[in-house]
């Protein structure tokens, strides 16, 4: 991995990473990449599924009255307007 | 009033209150007393919660009306990631700073039937990852029983509260350890029931397919007490498993299976080893069946783990992106303010997980 590679993680999380966390950053997802490596090495052909899955749904019906929870959330938020989230330019 | 908190399980509580002994009120002062003078030295506890008191005199009105459960009047401590309506909840991570829980996670809503007592919230690692509650932001929590050493985590706040005397019984959370291992260090009780049968809805998820709550406590006994108070469906987790799918088997076989190459090598104690063995002959007494087994691809499981866990997490930490709850840095676009956001909130362990 280079310094590069760690960059471009971190703007693909929306992470600032200083150049100073950088260098340790690498050494630690090299460390992983290298341990996690040995699963190629199972062979698991003979292997059989054992777990199924499947969905779960609720009804798409509303169950709370338009605005039960609105204040105590918008008051959670830390920049508000007039009932609105405020957040900085997107574009 | 004294109350042998050392000697007090859940069960002997539960005789105390109903035969009036004690009430949940004087209970809940004892633990803060305790609370107050330890405290300051483990750090088990981030906050002690200022309704406590009263949510006591209204577990003592219920046991007063002849309308007592298992868990009324019991004071316990909640681990930071749980939501709690009213109360602040952090994950002891910066980037919550400020944050009012703004609804009951599942298990609190059945904690509140029950009329149970939550003092306090606990110290973690940071959004539950670690082993050592090392990760906080609010410092390390030390171990009751040696405070050389660490409590372990990441529900080391939990183990430790429970084991300084600090509540009757505490909740945490695994997700790769994060009950069993601090429990251990500790030397309490720590259940990580089976996924799917505790909501984890109101849980600050880590890994979500590997994430549950469990209780910390002094006795199985306890434990149990706890786990049929909590193990409830819930249709808000969709992993939660329904009460007529869950199998109780009342068969007479009585069947247990030792995966011995755990037991290999140089990992474990000697002296734990013989512990093991003599728990294993008990279990023969009284009649079970001890059988050898092979988990053959259990070598892989900690590298597996390591591919599922960071992915989950960095899903499950995107959230915390300082627009709609906790620590904001604002930038100059909506996308700058999330990576400064995230640069001054978040610790090591988990900008490098969200990666």
């Amino acid at each position: 991995m280079t310094n590069e590679d760690i960059q471009k993680l971190g703007e693909l999380a929306k992470i600032e990473i200083k150049p100073e966390e950088a260098e340790g950053f690498k050494k630690d997802f090299e460390s992983i990449l290298g341990y996690i490596n040995q699963i190629e090495s199972v062979d698991v052909s003979d292997v059989k599924e054992t777990f199924s899955t499947k969905n779960v749904l609720q009804e798409d019906v509303a169950k709370n009255k338009t605005g039960e929870f609105s204040e105590d959330l918008l008051s959670s938020a830390p920049n508000t307007e007039n009932g609105f989230i405020k957040v900085k330019k997107i574009l | 009033m004294s109350i042998d908190l050392k000697n007090l399980t859940i069960k002997k509580a539960q005789d105390g209150l109903k035969s009036g002994e004690f009430t949940s009120l004087d209970l809940v002062e004892a633990y803060i007393k305790k609370i107050e003078s330890k405290n300051k030295e483990i750090n088990a506890y981030i906050e002690v919660f200022e309704d406590a008191r009263e949510q006591a005199k209204a577990a003592d009105e219920m046991i007063s009306k002849g309308e007592a459960k298992s868990l009324t009047g019991i004071p316990l401590a909640i681990k930071d990631n749980l939501l709690f309506k009213g109360h602040r909840a952090g994950a002891s991570s910066k980037i919550l700073e400020g944050y009012v829980a703004t609804y009951d996670a599942k298990v609190i809503e059945d904690l509140k039937k029950e009329g149970a007592v939550i003092i306090g919230r606990t110290n973690m690692d940071e959004f539950a990852m670690g082993s050592s509650t090392e990760t906080s932001a609010y410092g390390v929590t030390k171990n009751p029983v040696n405070i050389e050493t660490v409590a372990g985590g990441s529900s080391g706040g939990s183990a430790a509260a429970v084991a300084m005397d600090g509540a009757l019984f505490s909740l945490g959370s695994d997700t790769g350890g994060s009950i069993r291992q601090p429990a251990g260090f500790c030397g309490i009780v720590g259940l990580k029931p089976t996924y799917g049968t505790i909501s984890r809805s109101g849980l600050m998820a880590m890994g979500s397919s590997l994430d549950i709550i469990g209780p910390f406590t002094k006795t199985v006994e306890d434990s149990e007490i706890v786990f049929k108070a909590l193990g409830n469906e819930d249709v808000k987790d969709s992993t939660s498993i329904l009460m007529k799918d869950r199998i109780c088997s009342k068969k007479e076989v009585k069947r247990i299976g030792v995966p011995r190459s755990f037991l290999k090598g140089d990992g474990i104690n000697k002296e734990t080893l013989e512990n093991f063995e003599k728990s294993l002959d008990k279990l023969r007494a009284l009649g079970y069946e001890i059988v050898d087994i092979e988990i053959p691809l259990m070598e892989y499981s900690l590298a597996v783990y390591y591919v599922l866990m960071p992915a989950e997490v960095s899903t499950n930490l995107s959230r915390f992106d300082g627009i709609r709850f906790g620590l904001s840095v604002a930038g100059e676009s909506v996308s700058d303010s999330y990576k400064k956001t995230k640069e001054a909130g978040f610790g090591k362990e988990a900008k490098e997980e969200s990666c």
